[in-house]
């Protein structure tokens, strides 16, 4: 019934006229995700494109320039801005408040550091530096730093530690599906990716060794380790009309150092949807992974649905259903991005094991 | 005698039925709709490119048929364009000019009845350029279709934070008539 729920979600998303991983800019018109950022499968380091649509499209308020790395002193001082994208740096500082009927914690989720120095029009160098929360600790790593070779507009090519492309990258870094699917904050693996780009659809393939030096955190402070296992995960999205986007995911991947390790399967696909010209849009990023460890193939679900609405620019209303590991949740979520570089939300989530409320300040540079 | 008389009865029936051609199509602000559609496209590096589609600005005028032709002039305030980002729109206003050129005009010079294909010259700007396209009427609706060389017109190198947009620009205007 519930799969028939999400479909349903899906099905709309895909016949309403106008949809954004992050799904605000879908919404907006902006299917893919290199107009703002360096990456080619979104999150990290703005583009100078970014950063102006984070003043105009993102947030409630915004003076002129003030998404730039300087706040718009630099612009201010010089008279111009920064268009070449030649050299891009951000920082990712978030916190988080975490109230369980278990009890209540204060998470330092990240203090990060990113640098983008494009070499020529071709080649990009992209590093990452931080602290992440760890369970009760906190660890320093270096999450992200490839190597990006764009050699035109539609195809480029990605060596190095970084998230795969699977499904929708959504920014929430509460979102326990990812993390369930091996997708979740900290999940950065080995890799080579080749992505295929075309104006309304894009295929990226990457191959790489996750490595099991990954965790997943839950609301009660569990967290677990992962097995090191090889895998192929290949995403294609299509925006079949304007702010509408739509794909498939796919991944295989074993751990070749357990001798008869079955192959594990797992797919889905998504959708980002504006509902017309109303303040409305629809998310859906459904999974079905393969359980073949013993006895049959069973699929299980990991899902989930949003529903959202921007009434007012930067202030969003989130209202969301989740299942993964047969737990389903419930979820509302109000977002706001008041000013350029923050990103506040309080988000309630129920399920039967009880319930969590997150207040996550996030600073974005 | 009665199958006269079935005939000059059907024939009757053929020519009432058949419906006028109109002389003159008048277009007005609350008869029609523009769309025009642009794609952002990076001017550094390999970034995606993004669709963009203005909206707003009536098509106001009239095209008439004589002898076997339409013609006429059909203006566009284009200072109602918009684009749902208003520093986009702000930018826009300030490429197109349109203090000093708030119409554009499209002169229809041919377009012979019975045909979708027209041919004219589109002023923007104060600038003329040909255009060719088409006009489909189908019952009390028409659809016209052209594309735009943004390269034609005195507007200048469209960038912001290393974007531009495509030369081309594809516009598209629906009208309903009531004759």
């Amino acid at each position: 019934m519930r799969t028939l729920f999400s479909s349903l979600i899906l099905l709309v998303a895909c016949l309403s006229c106008e949809v954004n991983a992050f799904p605000i800019m879908v919404k907006k018109g902006y299917p893919f995700c290199t107009s703002c950022h360096v990456s080619p499968t979104g999150g990290g380091v703005l583009t100078p494109y970014g950063r102006g649509s984070s003043e105009e499209m993102l947030s409630t308020w915004s003076y002129e320039n003030e998404g730039s790395e300087s706040h718009g002193a630099l612009e201010y001082l010089t008279g111009q801005r920064d268009d070449t994208g030649e050299l891009n740096f951000g920082a990712n500082i978030r916190s988080a408040r975490v109230q369980t009927d278990k009890g209540r914690r204060y998470i330092n989720m990240q203090k990060e550091f990113e640098m983008s120095l494009a070499l020529d029009d071709r080649l990009t160098l992209v590093g990452t530096v931080g602290e992440y929360a760890r369970g009760p600790e906190s660890v320093k790593e270096y999450r992200r730093r490839y190597v990006l070779y764009e050699s035109n507009e539609n195809v480029s090519i990605r060596v190095g530690k970084f998230i795969p492309a699977y499904g929708l990258n959504v920014d929430d870094h509460t979102l326990g599906v990812r993390s369930a699917l091996g997708y979740g904050e900290g999940s950065e693996s080995n890799n080579l990716e080749g992505t295929l780009r075309f104006s309304s659809s894009e295929i990226v393939v990457t191959s790489g060794v996750s490595k099991n030096s990954q965790f997943s955190e839950n609301h009660d402070g569990r967290y677990q380790l992962q097995t090191e296992e090889k895998f192929v995960a290949l995403r294609t999205s299509y925006s079949f009309v304007s702010k509408s986007l739509i794909g498939l995911s796919f991944q295989v991947k074993q751990d070749d150092r357990i001798p008869n390790a079955p192959v594990k399967t797992q797919f889905g696909f998504f959708g980002v949807s504006g509902i017309l010209s109303t303040p409305f849009y629809l998310m859906a990023d459904n999974n079905w992974k393969a359980l073949n460890d013993s006895g049959p193939i069973q699929w299980q679900p990991y899902l989930y649905d949003l529903v959202g609405a921007e009434f007012v620019q930067g202030v969003h209303l989130q209202l969301y259903y989740e299942r993964k590991n047969l737990l389903d949740e419930y979820g509302a979520k109000l977002q706001w991005f008041p000013r350029p570089h923050w990103d506040l939300s309080t988000t309630y989530e129920y399920s039967k094991l009880g319930y969590a409320a997150i207040f996550m300040v996030h600073y974005y540079l | 005698m009665h199958r006269l008389i079935a005939m000059a009865f059907i024939c009757f029936l053929s020519f009432a039925a058949a419906k006028e051609v109109p002389k003159k199509y008048t277009f007005t602000a609350g008869n029609n709709t523009l769309v025009w559609k642009a794609k952002g496209k990076a001017l550094v590096g390999n970034a995606s490119s993004f669709d963009i589609t203005g909206r707003g600005g009536f098509v106001e005028g009239e095209v008439s048929l004589s002898k076997g032709f339409y013609s006429g002039a059909l203006n566009v305030d284009v200072t109602g364009f918009k684009t749902e980002i208003e520093k986009r729109d702000k930018h826009l206003q300030e490429y197109l000019d349109s203090k000093q050129f708030p119409l554009a005009t499209l002169m229809i010079k041919k377009l012979a009845l019975g045909s979708d294909a027209f041919e004219g010259d589109l002023k923007i700007k104060g600038v003329s350029k040909p255009v060719s396209g088409t006009f489909s009427f189908k019952d009390d609706n028409l659809k016209a279709a052209f594309k735009v060389k943004v390269s034609d017109y005195p507007i200048g190198k469209v960038s912001y934070l290393g974007f531009g947009i495509e030369d081309e620009i594809a516009v598209e205007v629906d009208a309903h008539f009531i004759f």
